[in-house]
Order: structure tokens, then sequence, then C-alpha cells
């Protein structure tokens, strides 16, 4: 692997190694914490409830989205809390009171709920338990896998296009501002962010991208770019501007028009345009080859000519050493009401192959854009557990 | 050999998903068909029915929203605050956004809306002195639970002027509405952003039966779908969404009536239903059993409320009248589920007559009906109050004032303690939908949003042809 492709991905993986440590100091303050103080409230409230019995029968049953595991651990929690108040538990015909907790859930978090009592004689307490959020990193096995490392995250404003800096600074683009992060003892802290400013109302889908050029960026939305500079500090100016995006950030050879809507008009600017295409929702560019994949759901290459991939509306080209050095990535079908995937496909003798395992995501693609340095690619989409908008990176590994 | 096979393979993989956008479309009409009855699109109007709820919701915007989690996020109002005895709130208004008839939405028109819709909820609204961008809202008493009040539907911010109510939403309607069949057309300027979909057309008051053929045939893109025959339609194949459960059925006793005004029969037709057969049988297992009066994932206690037949549900030696049971006579459903019951009563020696009546504008003349209330919110509270509310249950209970899951139990148990009603089961709403129809969403109270929706593209979709 080059020394500078090296030095460029070196931040990823020490922020994925970053991630990963926040991930178990998380996981280990919720067993440690998150279910004990609950477990503890309302063993207290129902004991008191009860006049503190000395010995009770305890069933546990979970009507929950909890998992089993998670139930069985909360269940283990229970009993050293009752154990810990000096109440001891034991078989049903030898307790002096019942007890039946259940772990049921709301539209606002989890609730747990203790009934105590004997014959017709019922307590009940109840505690809330706020729902904790998690997610999963599958991983892939193949000959060509792709990498992903969450970047970031936002619930705000829906998110459109990061870029990492070579100074260990993160450009933002929401629908509303350009913000600058810096990285200060392995999180990243807000520097400062500027308006982008809007003279109408955005259109659904709303879609825009960054180019970065050293500490140089520019922002493009529908009708409106940004120019700027993120050292020192934020300084952007933004205008009106029907100016072309460019296809890939680091190549200026080949722009093109976006509409007012979600896409491309088809109208190409650049030294490598030959000509307009048919309207499209995202390209690819290798050389003097382009991809397009139309709006009307179908993936082309320069003419119209139809190719055999054909996924989701979103592709991105990223090169690599892995295969024949360059791979596109593609969305998954499907629409925004289902989780997603990328896949890494290869041009083999003219047809496109699928090369490893899709890339799982909990949400669907928002914006799949390459990268600056064209050999990654940044992916935004919308979870859908918990409606937060997360950027990541996207690379190629050869295993 | 096995290179060239495992080349094709991939190849007819890839070409199986072919033309399988994600990225929506803009263009095209949304085909909608119910057999629900819309008399009116104001939002005030809006309990009168789902599909009535539904269509306000594409018009009309509330100050606040609530999300999955019941945590208000901002709509027409940016930001919000209140004093320290929830007395007082301020509402900071959205700039830039105009009703359907070109009106500006400024501190007086949601003043002048809210003063409607807020008319028996005990607060008043007023707009900030020399400030037409804030609405200040003040009450009598604490309104802690103020900002799910204000997601409610009825309480959308709507401007009554000569020509009509405008809103602010993301479709406005065109024309008046007249007759069984009208149409929705995207608003163009709405703030969040225009709508996928170039217009709706809805016709009202059509059969099921009628609509299961229009979506056969490619002549309708939403259709309603009978919940008891949900799961025979999605055996066959059918594409459709259900919601959580949203819909309590319920019996609701005339209590004015001498046959039932003695608690005692109220509670022994009560404890003989039951409600596992009618749920596994009748409903197909769609939705679940209820004896509470909210269902269990928006309380989580319902489940403390048994749904199980109790035995010696008869008073011993007190003779019970005979009872007569109402139904809405349109729906086969509540038909079977009334029939059911009378058949349990009568195990029970209770005698009951299931007698089908229009019930879609009264209350039944029995001595009992059958009842179906839609969840108007998702946050516990807001929607024990308003089932109250709607089936006349004394508000005595100490809804307004629980503060607590627990204290919110205690209320429900209270109103349902003289069996004036009797939940029996909470129903999915179940709706069909094209091939062609894309992004369906559904809130978790079953809410539409129609703004998200685009039609797959072979159908109507368009390019820039008619951009805004």
């Amino acid at each position: 692997m080059p020394r500078n492709r090296v030095a460029f991905l070196l931040p990823y993986f020490l922020l994925l190694l970053f991630i990963a440590t926040g991930d178990d100091r998380a996981a280990t303050q919720t067993d440690q914490t998150g279910w004990a103080v609950p477990a503890r409230e309302l063993v207290g409230a129902i004991l008191a409830r009860a006049s503190a019995p000395p010995a009770v029968s305890l069933q546990v049953r979970n009507l929950s989205s909890l998992s089993p595991a998670e139930a069985e651990e909360i269940k283990r929690t229970l009993r050293s809390q009752f154990s810990a108040a000096g109440t001891q538990i034991v078989k049903a015909e030898q307790a002096v009171t019942e007890i039946q907790i259940t772990l049921s859930e709301n539209t606002s978090g989890y609730l747990w709920v203790a009934e105590a009592g004997r014959g017709d004689t019922h307590q009940i307490a109840m505690v809330r338990v706020p729902r904790a959020e998690t997610s999963s990193m599958p991983r892939v096995t193949s000959t060509i896998s792709l990498r992903k490392t969450q970047v970031w995250s936002q619930a705000a404003n829906p998110l459109l296009d990061v870029a990492l800096l070579k100074s260990d600074a993160l450009l933002v683009l929401d629908s509303s501002t350009v913000s600058l992060y810096r990285e200060k003892q392995s999180h990243w802290e807000l520097e400062q962010s500027q308006p982008i400013g809007q003279s109408k109302p955005w259109p659904r889908d709303l879609r825009g991208r960054l180019a970065v050029h050293e500490h140089k960026f520019e922002a493009y939305l529908p009708g409106r770019k940004c120019s700027g500079s993120a050292e020192p500090g934020v300084q952007m100016e933004c205008r009106e501007s029907d100016d072309p995006w460019p296809i890939a950030a680091g190549d200026e050879k080949l722009r093109a028009f976006f509409g007012a809507r979600n896409f491309f008009t088809g109208a190409l600017a650049g030294t490598s345009s030959r000509g307009n295409e048919a309207p499209f929702f995202s390209a690819a560019a290798n050389g003097e080859s382009v991809w397009f994949t139309g709006i009307d759901g179908a993936m082309h290459g320069r003419g119209g000519a139809r190719t055999s991939v054909s996924a989701g509306s979103d592709i991105a080209g990223v090169k690599s050493d892995c295969g024949n050095g360059f791979q596109l990535l593609v969305s998954g079908a499907g629409d925004w009401t289902r989780s997603d995937s990328i896949r890494a496909q290869e041009l083999v003798n003219g047809e496109w192959l699928a090369a490893g395992a899709p890339v799982e995501f909990p949400g669907p693609v928002l914006a799949l854009w390459t990268t600056n340095e064209e050999n990654a690619a940044t992916v935004v989409i919308r979870n859908l557990s918990n409606e937060i908008y997360e950027a990541y990176v996207l690379s190629v590994a050869c295993r | 050999m096995k290179r060239t096979f495992y080349q094709w393979l991939a190849g007819s993989l890839l070409l199986a998903t072919a033309a399988a956008a994600t990225r929506p479309h803009y263009g095209g009409s949304l085909r909608v068909e119910t057999q629900a009855a819309v008399r009116s699109m104001d939002p005030m109007t809006a309990g009168q029915g789902a599909m009535q709820e539904r269509l306000a919701e594409m018009m009309f915007e509330t100050l606040v929203t609530l999300d999955a989690r019941n945590m208000p996020q901002p709509a027409l109002a940016i930001a919000w605050q209140h004093d320290s005895s929830f007395k007082r709130w301020q509402f900071q208004l959205r700039p830039g956004v105009r009703f359907s008839d070109g009106q500006a939405l400024t501190a007086e028109t949601a003043v002048a809306s809210l003063a409607l819709s807020g008319a028996a909820e005990g607060w008043k609204a007023r707009a900030q002195a020399n400030d037409s961008s804030t609405v200040i809202i003040e009450g009598e008493s604490a309104m802690p639970n103020l900002l799910s009040r204000l997601a409610l539907t009825r309480h959308g911010i709507a401007h009554r002027g000569a020509v009509g109510v405008a809103g602010t939403g993301p479709f406005r309607m065109n024309g008046q509405l007249e007759g069984s069949h009208f149409s929705l057309t995207a608003n163009e300027e709405y703030w969040a952003g225009r709508p996928f979909l170039d217009s709706i057309e809805i016709t009202t008051e059509k059969p099921v039966r009628e609509q299961m053929v229009d979506l056969e045939l490619g002549n309708a893109d939403v259709t309603d779908v009978d919940i008891d025959q949900a799961r025979h339609a999605q055996q066959e194949g059918r594409r459709m969404a259900v919601s959580s459960p949203v819909e309590l059925l319920a019996l609701n006793f005339n209590v004015n009536h001498a046959a039932v005004k003695d608690d005692r029969t109220r509670r022994a037709l009560a404890a003989a239903i039951d409600r596992t057969s009618i749920h596994s049988v009748l409903l197909q297992r769609q939705g679940e059993a209820s004896a509470s009066l909210l269902p269990q994932w928006v309380s989580g206690t319902s489940f403390l409320f048994s749904t199980a037949t109790q035995e010696q549900a008869v008073v011993p030696g007190r003779k019970m009248p005979p009872l007569t049971l109402n139904y809405k006579f349109a729906d086969p459903l509540d038909k079977a589920v009334a029939e059911r019951i009378a058949v349990n009563a009568r195990e029970a020696g209770i005698a009951v007559q299931p007698v089908g009546e229009n019930l879609s504008t009264r209350e039944g003349s029995g001595d009992a009906w059958l009842v179906r209330v839609k969840l108007e919110s998702t946050d516990p509270q807001t929607a024990l109050s308003e089932l109250a509310s709607t089936l006349g249950l004394k508000d005595d209970s100490g809804v307004a004032s629980a503060r607590t899951a627990e204290q919110l139990y205690r209320a429900e148990q209270r109103l349902l303690g003289d069996a004036s009603v009797v939940p029996l089961a909470y129903l999915p709403q179940a709706t069909g939908l094209s091939g062609r129809v894309r992004n369906w969403m559904e809130g978790a109270n079953g809410k539409w949003h129609l703004a998200e929706v685009w039609l797959e593209i072979g159908g109507t979709a368009d390019a820039e042809g008619t951009r805004p």
C-alpha cells in the first residue's frame, strides 16, 4: 500500500479504535449502573409497599424488546437487589409474599412493573428505565472487503456530506450550516459554524456535497454554492449559484449541473464532458469512463448505453490496490423505509460483477460521494432505529 | 467453466434487482380510496374519523409534533419556553411560512386559530405585544403536558378566510370539498420542501370490495383493508401496511338505561366476554385483546388489566334483564363481535340481543353499543384524556394531574371502575398499497406521511417537465 494512502487511512483506523473503545466503555457503564439503579429503586419501592416481607418468591417476565440475555441479566440484578435489601428469595409455597416483575415498555422507554401480594391483595410499583441506543458494525469476509468507519452523527439538521481534513479536522455540511470540528482528546469539538442561508425552501430529499482542496472548500447545494477556507477557522461566502458540481471531488475535468430537485439535469461541463446525458441521480468516473444512475432507475454509460448493474440510486467510484484498481460502490435496492447496503462491483470483461460482500447500514443511504483523494467514499445514512443521521467513510481493503 | 457459471449467476442476480431505485422521484398523482365519508377538512373536526384526520394532517400543521419517543419537535413553532409554574408558555413561530391562501403565518393568525381549537382546553392564546412572531398561551392551572396536547391534529393552525380554510402543510385543497371525489395538490412553497407527489386524488365512500378490485386492476394506489381480512390478504401476497394497534374496540353502556343502570349488571356482562376468542378468531390475531383503554405499546401497563373471562359472572340469585347491544350495521366485523358477545353472555345466563344501527353520527339507542375510537396521541396522558372525553367518561380520575406511569395506571383504573366502558381489543389499521408506491411511512399512531411518498418510475413520475 503506498505510503500516502496509509497516511490518509491512519486517522480512520485511529477513529475506529476510539469508537470501539468508547462502545466497550459505554457497555460496561450500562452493566454497572444502567440496570442496577432502576432495579434498586423498584425493589425498594415494592418491598416498602409490601411491608418488607422477609421472604418472597420472584418471577420475572419480559414483555419488552429487551433480548433474553438482557432480561436474564436484569433478573440476576433484581435478585441481588432483593438480597442486598435483606429479603430472601424462596419458592412460592414458602414465600410470605409473591412478587412478579414484568419488564414492560411504552413509547417513552422501558417500564418495569412489580406486583406483590398474596391472594386478593396486591401492591404495584413501577420504574421508568431509559432505552439505550445500540448499533452494530458487521464484518465482511471476502477477497475484497469494504471497511466502514463511522466519523460523525447528528440528530438535528439533515446531514449532507462530511470531509476529513488533513489537519485532524472534520468539515460537516448539513441543511443549514457548514461546521468545522477539531479533534481534541479523541473527541470532535465544534470550532466554528457558518450559516449557509437560503432564499427559498430547500427541495425535499435535499442533497449537497463538499469539495475540499487542502484547507479550502466548496459546498454545493441546489441553487447555492459556498466557498471558503477552513484554516484558520471557517471563513465562508455563500451565493445563489447554478455552478456545476464535481462528479469526483478531486477531478475538475467533469462536472454536472444540478437541478432544483434531487437529481442532476444531465447537462455536463468540463474538459471530459462529451455532450449531455439523460437526468441522473449519481455518477462515477474512472478516467474517461463515466457511469450514471438515471432517474429511470437504471445505470448507463456515456451516451445512454445501459449496463447490467442496477441497484440503488447512488454510486461512487473508488480507486484501490485491489482487483483491477477501480471499484464501483453501489447502494442497495429499496426505499427509505428499509435498511440499506453498499456493495463493490468490478468491471470484468465488460461486465460488472459483485466484489466481496455488501456492507450493511441501519438505514437508507442518503448520500454516497467519492472523497477528494478518490480512494474512499463518504456515506450518509439515516438510522431508522433512532432517526439520527450518520456519516461513514467507506474504503476498499484487499484480503 | 466454473467462473463462467458464477459470472452468469452474479449477472442474473444483479439484473433481478434492476430498476430498483432508492432515491425519490418527483411527480405523479397518488390515488387514494376509502370507505370513509369526509365532510370537512377543517382540523377542528379531524376527530370525526381516521381518514379525515389523516387528510387534515396533510394540509394543516401544529405548533409542535411528537417524535417516536414522545419528545416534542419543532413544527410551526421553532422554540418555546415556559415559566416555573407551567402556566405561561411562549412560542416562537417559524419565519417565512405562508398559508395556502397566501396569508403569512403570524402570531395573530396562529392565535385566531388556537382560540377556536383551544376553547375547551382551559387556556387562552394571545400574540406577544409588538411581536408578530411570538404566541403566548396562558392557563389558570399548570399545563406541563401542553406540548403533547398542542400536537393533536385539531390544534392544527388554520387560516379561516372567505374562500375556506387554508393550512401551511405540504398539500393544499384543489377546489372545494364536494361529493365523494376531490384532490389535494402539492404546496410548491412548503417550508420543509415540496412533496414528491404532484397531487393526491381521493375517492371516499367506496366499498372495500370495490377498492380491492381497483387496487388489483391498477386503478388505485392506497385503499382500506378490513382488519379481519388483513391476514388473508397478506397470505395472498398483497402489499399492505399494518399499523400498531391504534383503534380501541369497546363496549359502551348507555348508563341512563334502566337495564344497565346497576353497575353489577355491566360488570356481569363484562366478565362474561371472551376477549381471547374475539381476538384470535374474529380479528384473526390482528392487534391485541385488551381490557384497558390504552394499548400496551403506549402505556406499558395494559397487561395489568386482565383480559381473562371471569367465572361466576352472574350475581347469584339475581335475575338479569335482557339487554340490547347495538353495532354499526354496515360493519361486518362489528356485527360478528356483537354476536360473539351475545353468545358469551348467553353462556353466562344473560340475554343479549345484537341490533345493527347507523352509529356513525350518534350513540346507539340500545342498552349498550360497540364503539371504535382511534388513538389521538402516542403520549399516554394525552391519549387517555382524549379517550375519556370521546367515550364520555367522568373526568375526575386524575388523568390530567398524573405525573408518573403508576399514577396514570391508577387513573385508567378509575376511569374503568364503574364498567360503563368495557374495552375489548385494540385494532391496527391496514392499508392496501399498489406496487408503485414508495417510501410509505406511517407514524406510530397510524399517521400517514404522504409528503415523503413517491411513485415508482414507469408510473407517472416525471423528470424536469413539471419542475416548479
